[in-house]
């Protein structure tokens, strides 16, 4: 099966990657900026962009395939960095973040890589938000 | 951008940071107004932080910063959306706002 999600390496980062959802949905666009951490094995997604052509829920499985292909499919933890306002504000009023825009995605990724997730973390930063969930893999 | 500074920020943003920014905006975007592109993207991005980064070139790094700046608030993204969007392309973005990722 071709892959969903085209990989690009930052020159300057080994661990810095844009995972290319344009190529899942030609013309649609999209894509995530992901930083790895190998030393905490986190998957930071510091920004995400739908493909404007794919149905709803499509966009954990196309961060899940790049993951994959950049052999870190097996992380402990996903987060999503300074995450979108009805996130955040649902994180402000106690949720612990499933249910929302990104706890979504985030579950999504973890589904489509086989993960279970065993907590949901939501960390307040200054004024912004970052939601990790912690994964265990079979 | 906000009243409180993250503090979570630090050396993980003390990257150059257009490389990653040019992957993710395309040309014609980073061309446009910081306002233009909030108005076209605001409703697809679930996280940005990309405004957070070091940056080498002084217009890329004013030109994310304003992005960011104007995603932080509601009132900021729905000015620049009644400033470029024509009416039936503001209500068709209403309409899939809240859609999921």
């Amino acid at each position: 099966m071709s892959n969903l999600t085209t990989i690009r390496r930052s020159p300057s980062n080994p661990y810095r990657l844009f995972l290319d959802f344009d190529s899942a949905s030609p013309g649609g666009l999209g894509g995530a900026g992901i930083l790895y951490d190998p030393s905490r094995d986190v998957i930071s997604i510091d920004a995400v962009h739908k493909n404007i052509n794919l149905p709803t829920r499509s966009t954990g499985a196309l961060i899940a395939d790049g993951l994959t292909q950049a052999g870190v499919s097996k992380p402990a933890i996903l987060e999503g960095f300074n995450v979108e306002k009805s996130t955040a504000a649902a994180l402000g009023s106690g949720s612990d973040g499933r249910g929302t825009l990104i706890g979504n995605m985030l579950a999504d990724t973890a589904k489509a890589l086989g993960a279970t997730i065993t907590l949901w973390e939501p960390i307040r930063d200054g004024g912004i938000w970052h939601l990790r969930i912690h994964l265990s893999h079979p | 951008m906000t009243a409180d500074s993250p503090v979570l920020v630090g050396e993980r943003f003390n990257e150059e940071g257009s490389w990653i920014l040019r992957q993710f905006v395309a040309l014609e975007d980073l061309r446009r107004p910081p306002e233009e592109y909030v108005a076209k993207h605001a409703h697809l991005l679930g996280n940005f932080s990309f405004h957070l980064y070091r940056y080498d070139e002084p217009e890329l790094g004013d030109w994310v910063r304003r992005v960011g700046q104007l995603l932080s608030t509601d009132a900021d993204v729905e000015r620049c959306r009644e400033l470029y969007l024509p009416p039936a392309e503001l209500a068709e973005i209403r309409l899939r706002e809240a859609g999921e990722f």
